[in-house]
């Protein structure tokens, strides 16, 4: 079995503050997981995935996390596993959507 | 030498007490039987006070006649009628004669020496004076301590003893003596008699009487027995003390001996955890050192390998640690570690090890902790390293590697996990997390 760097960076996005994101903790860490296991994260050819997350309430449900992520590294930006969205409800129910490809 | 001589003395001094006691008993009783003894003889050819009477004051005429030899005096006499009970008698006087006697209870036997002629009694009177039933200067009312003997049937001399006397009937009625008045008493002895006893025959006789012997004991049987019991009475409450206050001070001294034991185990305890704690801990920062590292690492390999609790290990090292330490010198590199350490230890869990793996570079080993938590709480270390001001110098600020131990796999597998993703954020630029996910082929 092999393994590969995974950087994460998080952003909350403008004019919220962090402290009033529900269930941020629990959510961001239950997102790193699934990520992890996520099929264009296991399948993608980089040695080193980079990811860039903003992350905010969600505008239609305020106990809702929206998650953005794209990777850092600007030539990637196309392939498949570079660009995804995720939600995080209060029951801290994951939803993540791989965005190229589709 | 002397201590030896104590040594001796506490094993043997209660034995000794007894030893000794035994041995004033034995002395004494042996005194007692084959000594002790006192003696009063009254030989008559040596004493001055005693005459020979008979019944004429009574109104008899009997007749008597006394000479002396050197050895005894010889009492010649002729019972004739007259008196009703025709007598002679030798009165010895004691004291003073008449109201001071002498104390023949203390004495328990009397010696008679007296050879008749002929057969017939021989009376013997302690005649004793007591205020309670005398009157001074009247001898009939000297009460009639009396014995009567045949003296041909007897050993010579004679021995009687005082509980062979009884008071004559006559004399305790003839002066109404209270009956508790009427038993022998020889505590005050003035005089004594020997007279010709009852139904003397008439006619001529002789007694040769050579004196009494009052033989008794310097301390009475009672005393001595009395004595003798309140002694080892004694002993035995004094060997009782002396064990009771032994008894109390072995106790003691166990008890400080066994204090001092505790205490140097508890000091040995204390040594010895210390000992094992120092050898596990780094004397800088006070975290674990590698030595430490291992006996938590295997701790949570059982746990993973036997309940599936997943551990996971966060790798961090301290960025451009070298360029503070060129700068600021030594002391402010190790001010950053011991600083590092402290804002670490404030936001792991009590379950959670952190240990220096050398230089600037720290390890947190986290019991049943995903990746993904992780890789959470590096960010968060990350985080709170960046926004704080470890010395006032400049900011610092780490980077970190995260890997999740597999079950049975060779710990060195996952340092070299944790250790590729720490270099991936070196490489990244540092001030960053980098998790080893897996890959799947």
């Amino acid at each position: 079995m092999e393994f590969r760097p995974l950087q994460l960076h998080w952003f909350v996005v403008e004019g919220q503050a962090e402290e009033d994101l529900p269930n941020r903790d629990n959510c961001v860490i239950r997102l790193t997981g699934r990520l992890m296991g996520e099929s264009p994260v296991q399948a993608s050819p980089v040695e080193e995935l980079e990811y860039r997350v903003y992350y905010g309430k969600s505008a239609e449900n305020g106990e809702t996390l929206q998650f953005a992520g794209i990777c850092e590294d600007q030539a990637l930006v196309s392939r498949p596993e570079c660009r995804w969205s995720a939600t995080c409800d209060s029951d801290l129910n994951i939803v993540v959507k791989f965005h190229n490809g589709d | 030498m002397s201590r030896l001589i104590e040594k001796i003395y506490a094993l043997f001094r209660m034995n000794i007490l007894i030893f000794v006691l035994l041995a004033i008993t034995a002395i004494a009783l042996l005194a007692y039987n084959h000594g002790l003894n006192e003696v009063k003889d009254i030989m008559l050819p040596e004493y001055p006070y005693f005459q020979a009477t008979s019944d004429s004051a009574d109104g008899g005429s009997s007749v008597v006649k006394m000479s002396k030899t050197d050895s005894s005096i010889v009492v010649d006499y002729e019972l004739k009628e007259g008196y009703a009970y025709p007598y002679v008698s030798v009165k010895i006087l004691l004291g003073d004669g008449k109201t001071k006697g002498l104390d023949l209870s203390k004495y328990d036997s009397i010696f008679v020496w007296l050879k008749p002629r002929g057969e017939g009694s021989v009376r013997l009177y302690l005649r004793n004076f007591s205020e309670a039933y005398s009157v001074a200067g009247q001898e009939t009312t000297l009460k009639f301590n009396e014995l009567e003997f045949f003296p041909l049937e007897e050993t010579y001399p004679a021995i009687f003893v005082p509980r062979e006397f009884r008071v004559a009937g006559w004399w305790v009625a003839q002066n109404n003596i209270n009956v508790h008045h009427a038993h022998v008493d020889i505590s005050n002895v003035p005089l004594v008699e020997i007279q010709t006893g009852t139904n003397a025959p008439l006619g001529y006789g002789t007694m040769e009487i050579k004196g009494l012997r009052f033989k008794g004991k310097t301390i009475p049987r009672e005393k001595l027995v009395t004595a003798l019991v309140v002694m080892w009475f004694v002993t035995f409450l004094i060997i009782l003390i002396i064990r009771f206050f032994d008894y109390s001070r072995e106790r003691a001294a166990n008890k400080k001996k066994r204090e001092e034991l505790e205490k140097n185990l508890l000091a040995l305890e204390i040594e010895k955890s210390e000992y094992e704690k120092s050898s596990k801990e780094d004397p800088l920062t006070g975290c674990l050192n590698r030595a430490g590292f291992s006996s938590v690492l295997l701790r949570e390999q059982e746990n993973l390998s036997k309940n599936g609790c997943p551990v996971s290990f966060v790798i961090l090292d301290i960025d451009f640690f070298k360029h503070i330490n060129d700068t600021y010198g030594h002391n402010v590199g190790d001010e950053v570690l011991v600083n590092l350490t402290k804002l670490i230890q404030s936001k792991i869990r009590n379950t959670d090890a952190l240990v220096r793996w050398g230089g600037e570079e720290f390890v947190i080993l986290c019991g049943d902790t995903p990746i993904q938590n992780a890789q959470f709480l590096a960010e968060k270390l990350r985080m709170a390293i960046e926004n704080a001001q470890l010395i006032k110098q400049q900011q610092v600020t780490c980077s970190f590697g995260v890997a999740e131990m597999i079950a049975g796999e060779d710990p060195k597998r996952l340092f070299e996990r944790a250790d590729k993703a720490l270099y991936a954020s070196k490489q990244g630029g540092r001030n960053r997390v980098t998790s080893a996910t897996f890959k799947r082929g």
